[in-house]
């Protein structure tokens, strides 16, 4: 136990330490810009007084560091000032839209764990078989493909061709409304129990969700199959096939069950990749999502609101990392806390 | 002298039976060679190379896959085959000013880091590095290029920021591990001077991890690229590039579907082919540490 409060300390310093710097390169990164945030955000037809009111508000006629100070005062206040393009407080539009971007990617990461482990141990069962070349090739492609271009061609597929999904829209169809307690529209649903909306919920999210969750499912079969594999070569493994193990036992708990951990190990890295490609996943289906918030304020030049995501994304990462590395050391016993991270 | 040549000859001959074991890093390697040919050549090869620019033929708009046009033409009548092959010569040309000058800015910083390990540059170094590794590079490139104008010179800046820390962490992993051993330290102690000992001690050792990571990042860069001019922060029309022209297509479906279709099939491609020569090489330099 106290190995794990030590971890926690020294962690959560680090992390305070590359918030801080993060924070730093992200808001004089956004501060040299050429052009008058105040001006960008009014547009060209707003008088110089409000202009220049906008600017004492924004604090942009101080120096550089006393800006960056105001900045962080409010940021650690949870204030990063009001996105020019909705017109509210930023920290409002991230507590709407993150939780359907999180919806997202935690189907996408369902499906990604899911089959990619059937996708691998098939793969390892039938080693040099067909269904593994077929595995195989499929993965070639699948892990080359970027998800936006999975994407793009599933709205064609599914959205024209083959309608059976609905391609574009939010994440209820019209008409379907549940009460708001906590923000995930499909935990909603459960708590008004109505099941109509989460089967709504889910039918619009599959799409995304696939699209999001091909790549990585690719490189979780692949590495699931290779574990297996090499180490079904062992010599523990050798000695239990000669002395009569069955074989089911030994797949289930001596090759498939140690080849769950370098899965978990890559899964924070897995998290913040499908966060990113979520970006243009989001864009291309309309999903009301955080991502998709963030491309349009970065296509904006919405300044407030592209630093407070890329810091608020900064934190998910971060504590994505901490979560996966405890994860890790109480599935492998080999590994001590502490050991990983820095 | 000869002797050692034939040897050389020799290891060649070794390492290209290894690579070629394995038909899938020769399919990457035969698409690789296509596409650098393509690109390279793409003026004289394509069918319509007035077409890579701002050209418009309205006659001839929207027409399917045909024998004139075998991937059809856009909503102003140009040959989409021309300016795919025009695309791979930007995405190309993007990854290679990219790594070119991420690869070598990220790994003498990583070899600094290393060889002072303990010290305030080690310190100040790798911290930096950790600050810009804490967000994945492709948020960070869109972020940056958001904020910088719109523009290719400028979407390669950007994913240049973003890069290079992922050498600077790999070199110094390798600078850290050797920068004690005896070779290095003789070369300290016989007054070998500092930048003799990054370019001839360390140098070596890094560099075969190295230029692993820079076979499998090509496909990844030419990704990022192209996610950066889907949404509008690199390339701009009519430069043709991979990405802007899905988000142009993306338009006209599901009728036009050829806009979209061909450029995606193009991207996998071309990705497909450096994941596959990547995989290719790390096999045979992993085996060559055995």
């Amino acid at each position: 136990m106290r190995e794990y409060v030590k971890y926690f300390v020294k962690r959560i310093g680090f992390s305070i330490f590359v918030l801080i710097g993060l924070s730093i390169v992200i808001f004089f990164i956004s501060r040299v810009v050429p052009g008058d945030p105040a001006r960008i955000s009014l547009g060209p037809n707003a008088t110089e007084e409000a202009v220049q009111q906008l600017r004492t508000k924004m604090h942009l006629d101080d120096p550089l560091l006393l800006q960056y100070v105001y900045w962080m005062e409010g940021a650690v206040q949870g204030d990063f000032g009001d996105s020019l393009m909705t017109k509210r407080s930023v920290i409002e539009d991230v507590r709407e839209f993150l939780p359907a971007s999180l919806e997202l990617i935690f189907l996408a990461a369902l499906i990604h764990i899911i089959f990619g482990m059937v996708l691998g141990v098939v793969s390892a069962k039938y080693n040099g078989k067909w269904p593994d070349t077929v595995i195989r090739i499929f993965s070639y492609v699948g892990i080359a493909a970027p998800p936006f271009v999975m994407a793009v061609l599933f709205l064609l597929i599914f959205g024209y061709w083959i309608p059976i999904l609905p391609s574009i829209g939010g994440r209820l169809s019209p008409g379907i409304t549940v009460p708001t307690v906590t923000g995930f529209v499909s935990v909603d649903s459960l708590i008004s129990g109505n099941f109509h909306a989460l089967s709504d919920n889910f039918v619009h999210l599959i799409l995304p969700a696939i699209a999001l969750a091909l790549g990585n499912m690719f490189q979780e079969a692949r590495i699931t199959r290779s574990t297996m594999v090499d180490n079904s070569g062992k010599d523990y493994i050798l000695m239990m096939r000669s002395q009569g193990v069955k074989n089911g036992l030994i797949n289930r708990k001596y090759l498939f069950k140690p080849s769950v951990i370098p899965t978990i190990s890559i899964m924070a890295l897995d998290f913040s990749s499908m966060f990113c490609n979520a970006f243009l996943v989001e864009t291309i289906f309309t999903y009301p999502g955080l991502s998709r918030y963030a491309i349009n304020a970065m296509l904006r030049n919405d300044l407030n609101a592209v630093c407070a995501v890329v810091l608020i994304l900064g934190i998910i990462f971060i504590i994505a990392n901490i979560a996966v590395d405890i994860i890790v050391s109480i599935l492998d016993p080999r590994i001590s806390i502490g050991s990983g991270g820095n | 002298m000869e002797k050692k040549q034939s040897k050389k000859v020799l290891t060649w001959k070794k390492q290209w039976y290894r690579f070629s074991r394995n038909k899938m890093s020769v399919a990457g390697l035969v698409i690789v060679i296509l596409v650098i040919f393509a690109a390279v050549f793409s003026p004289f090869i394509t069918p319509y190379p007035q077409h890579a620019g701002a050209f418009t033929d309205y006659a001839s708009a929207n027409m399917a896959p045909g024998s004139e046009h075998l991937f059809g033409t856009d909503y102003i009548g140009r040959d989409i085959l021309t300016r795919v092959i025009f695309a791979f010569r930007n995405a190309l040309k993007m990854a290679v000013i990219v790594l070119v000058i991420s690869v070598p800015v990220g790994s003498v910083l990583g070899m600094i880091a290393g060889i002072r390990q303990g010290t305030w540059i080690d310190t100040l170094i790798m911290r930096i590095t950790d600050v810009f590794l804490s967000v994945p590079s492709m948020i960070l490139a869109l972020a940056i290029a958001s904020i910088l104008k719109p523009n290719l010179t400028n979407a390669m800046l950007a994913i240049t920021i973003s890069w290079w820390p992922w050498y600077c962490r790999l070199a110094y992993g390798t600078a850290r591990s050797i920068s004690r051993d005896n070779y290095v330290r003789y070369a300290e102690l016989t007054g070998g001077s500092f930048v003799h000992i990054v370019f001839k001690e360390i140098l070596p050792n890094c560099i075969s991890p190295i230029l692993t990571k820079m076979t499998l990042d090509v496909g990844w860069v030419i990704m990022t690229g192209a996610s950066l001019s889907y949404v509008g922060l690199g390339e701009q029309a009519p430069v043709p590039a991979l990405g802007n022209m899905i988000s142009a297509g993306i338009k006209y479906l599901p009728n036009q579907w050829w806009n979209t279709v061909f450029p995606a099939i193009g991207i996998i491609v071309i990705i497909l082919g450096f994941n596959l020569l990547g995989d290719g090489i790390s096999d045979l330099l992993a085996v060559e540490e055995d």
